[in-house]
């Protein structure tokens, strides 16, 4: 594909739109602001003017913008005062994701995101309105050796795929439901403390309200619960316009997520370019057995996913296994996992007690009924002991797995040759005690991630690097 | 067990480090003076917080002259073989390293005015991930390392 291409003339549109979008606040204020005496003809000069620029700015962009494939590089031709060209090498291209606005979807049209390793987490490519089919042509084209096919042929591809995964309703209103993990905790709270109110001595509502405030305690509950609940409503029906119809599939060597009710997304995946598999449990899910699957490869990924790409959000803890052997054979996953030592135990405790038994003591000794905030010591116990029991790591051939817990439960699953470095950090306290935290860095769209485990025995520590390091030796496996 | 990597940088780098730290030391008690100048023009403070600012400052500037840099260029060790660097540095926190030469992306030789005026350079190593530095070296030799990470690299060339 040789020939130069335009967008399609709806970007014009949706470039007015965007601009507008931008302006919307500085116009009001100029209108608002600006007309105290009465507009005269300059502020219409003026509003013409920037008008007339957006538009033509509009038609103009969309006249100089052009892409091609030349010499294996996606070559895009923009801007008339400032031209700017960028060529982004085919092998350079981590991700290629479509979406449709509503905008988009009138017209049937898609947008195209393009997606080069590192660069923070704007897009190095974005392409406001492309016609479907040569939004096909331009992937295949960019997709290895891949012959572009004709719009038919893709259909029939399409319908011959083996492998697809779909999110059914239940399974998405659980997801949804789920989701907001701490915000539903909190409302769950709050609904309970509205009812306990009873049972609360008067003496401590005196104390209390003479202190602070007037308003009763109950009130000032149930406002809060209240508030908690509509935004977990929000962040349900959220979820559901953004998960909703959800499919995954494996199409030969790319992965593709189609996913949206009003905005629908498309995001292929390539499999060689994924850098680990984070599997993550939360609290909320975890007692039900779900789980929801990440994966992290060099572009793509939101700030709301943690700058990963969400690849299915709702799995059964058995079906995990099934779910990435059949949809992604590269990743060996196993449960091949050592626990820490006993030692560690005392650590990960003190960890989650250290930071709170200064301010309990304080309420202990300041605030009436303070002492109740003494039942959190034991509950950060139990957190720090899950926390110890849940940790781990474990290496089979040439995966590694590490297991850890930050509030949720969180296996990461990551090839030796996707970890960029591996460390070993060791504290003056944990070094009598023959502990080190391992740290493994990868690749990911914002520079590089890091995971690690804490106190994990110095010598597996030392085997783990014996297994990553490139160093030739005898038994290498044997870790 | 495994062998720890074996070199170590040069022994004007601890100059450099008491330097440094020399500089900061200065700058925390230029912070004391401040303390003393409130003291005797604006209001009289009281004499223990005077004393255990003297104190703390002095203690401060000892760890920063003397104590850590001692221990910090005492431990810092690196070694770079043909499939790998390895690094042991740090003295509170200490931390192992491993990056495979297949994953380095590129090396950088740098060097700041002190560093300058002592010859010497330090070594920067970057992986696709992250960014790791072998601090104080004399310039041949830095030169020298960069030199060779950068073709071992090149040899153990593979994509991401």
């Amino acid at each position: 594909m040789s020939e130069k291409k335009r967008l399609h003339p709806v970007a014009m549109l949706l470039s007015v739109i965007k601009a507008a979008r931008e302006a919307a606040l500085p116009l009001v204020f100029f209108v608002f602001v600006g007309g105290g005496n009465g507009y005269s003809w300059w502020h219409f000069l003026i509003i013409g003017s920037l008008l007339l620029f957006t538009l033509g700015n509009g038609v103009l962009g969309w006249f100089f913008y052009n892409y091609h494939i030349e010499n294996n590089e996606l070559r895009i031709h923009q801007g008339f005062v400032f031209r700017k060209k960028r060529f982004i090498p085919r092998e350079r291209i981590q991700s290629i994701d479509f979406s449709q606005g509503l905008i988009q979807r009138a017209f049937g049209l898609v947008k195209v995101q393009i997606e080069t390793a590192g660069g923070g987490g704007e897009p190095e490519v974005v392409m406001s309105a492309l016609r479907r089919a040569d939004a096909e042509i331009l992937r295949s084209e960019l997709y290895q050796k891949r012959k572009a096919v004709t719009e038919d042929e893709m259909e029939e591809v399409e319908q011959e795929q083996p492998l697809l995964y779909k999110l059914s309703w239940r399974e998405l209103l659980i997801t949804a439901s789920t989701s907001g993990g701490i915000g539903v905790v909190l409302s769950f709270v709050a609904a309970i403390a509205s009812q306990v109110d009873d049972f609360i001595p008067n003496r401590f509502y005196e104390s209390v309200t003479e202190r602070v405030l007037d308003a009763t305690v109950p009130l000032l509950l149930l406002a809060v619960a209240f508030l908690l609940l509509i935004s977990w409503f929000f962040s349900v029906v959220g979820t559901v316009l953004k998960y909703g119809g959800f499919v995954l599939s494996r199409h030969e060597n790319d992965l593709i997520i189609n996913r949206g009710i009003l905005e629908k997304r498309q995001l292929t995946i390539p499999v060689h370019r994924i850098q680990a598999i984070r599997i993550v449990e939360g609290i909320l899910r975890q007692p039900f057995g779900y789980s929801a699957l990440y994966v992290e490869s060099g572009g793509g990924g939101g700030k709301e996913e943690q700058f990963s790409t969400i690849l299915f959000p709702l799995v059964k803890r058995k079906r995990v296994k099934t779910l990435l052997g059949e949809i992604l054979p590269e990743m060996a996953i196993h449960e091949e996992r050592s626990s820490l030592p006993l030692r560690a135990k005392r650590r990960y405790v003190i960890r989650f007690l250290l930071p709170v038994i200064l301010p309990v003591g304080v309420l202990t000794y300041v605030v009436p009924y303070g002492a109740y905030s003494l039942l959190l010591l034991p509950l950060c116990c139990v957190i720090g002991y899950i926390h110890y029991r849940d940790a781990g790591f474990g290496v089979k051939k040439d995966v590694a797995l590490l297991q850890f817990r930050q509030i949720s439960r969180t296996r990461v699953y990551v090839a030796r040759k996707n970890i960029q470095s591996m460390e070993m950090e060791t504290t003056l306290l944990q070094e009598p005690k023959q502990l080190t935290t391992f740290k493994v860095s990868i690749l990911s769209s914002l520079a590089g991630k890091q995971f690690r485990v804490k106190d994990i025995e110095q010598l597996n520590g030392e085997e783990l690097l014996n297994w990553y390091s490139f160093r030739p030796k005898k038994n290498k496996n044997q870790v | 067990m495994r062998l720890e990597p074996s070199k170590q940088i040069d022994p004007k780098g601890l100059k450099v480090w008491q330097i440094t730290g020399g500089i900061i030391s200065f700058i925390a008690i230029l912070l004391l003076g401040g303390f003393f100048v409130v003291h005797f023009i604006l209001r009289p403070l009281p004499i223990w917080l005077l004393a255990v600012g003297c104190i703390l400052a002095l203690l401060f500037a000892l760890l920063q002259t003397w104590l850590l840099p001692k221990l910090r260029w005492k431990r810092w060790r690196y070694e770079v073989t043909e499939h790998e660097i390895e690094l042991k540095y740090g003295v509170i926190i200490v931390k192992r390293t491993l990056i495979p030469m297949v994953r380095v992306q590129h090396v950088d030789t740098r060097q700041g005015p002190l560093l300058r005026a002592y010859q010497l350079s330090s070594v920067t190593i970057s992986t696709a991930a992250t960014t790791h530095e072998i601090p104080a070296l004399s310039n041949d030799v830095a030169d020298e390392l960069r030199n060779r990470i950068s073709i071992l690299a090149r040899v153990a060339e593979e994509d991401v």
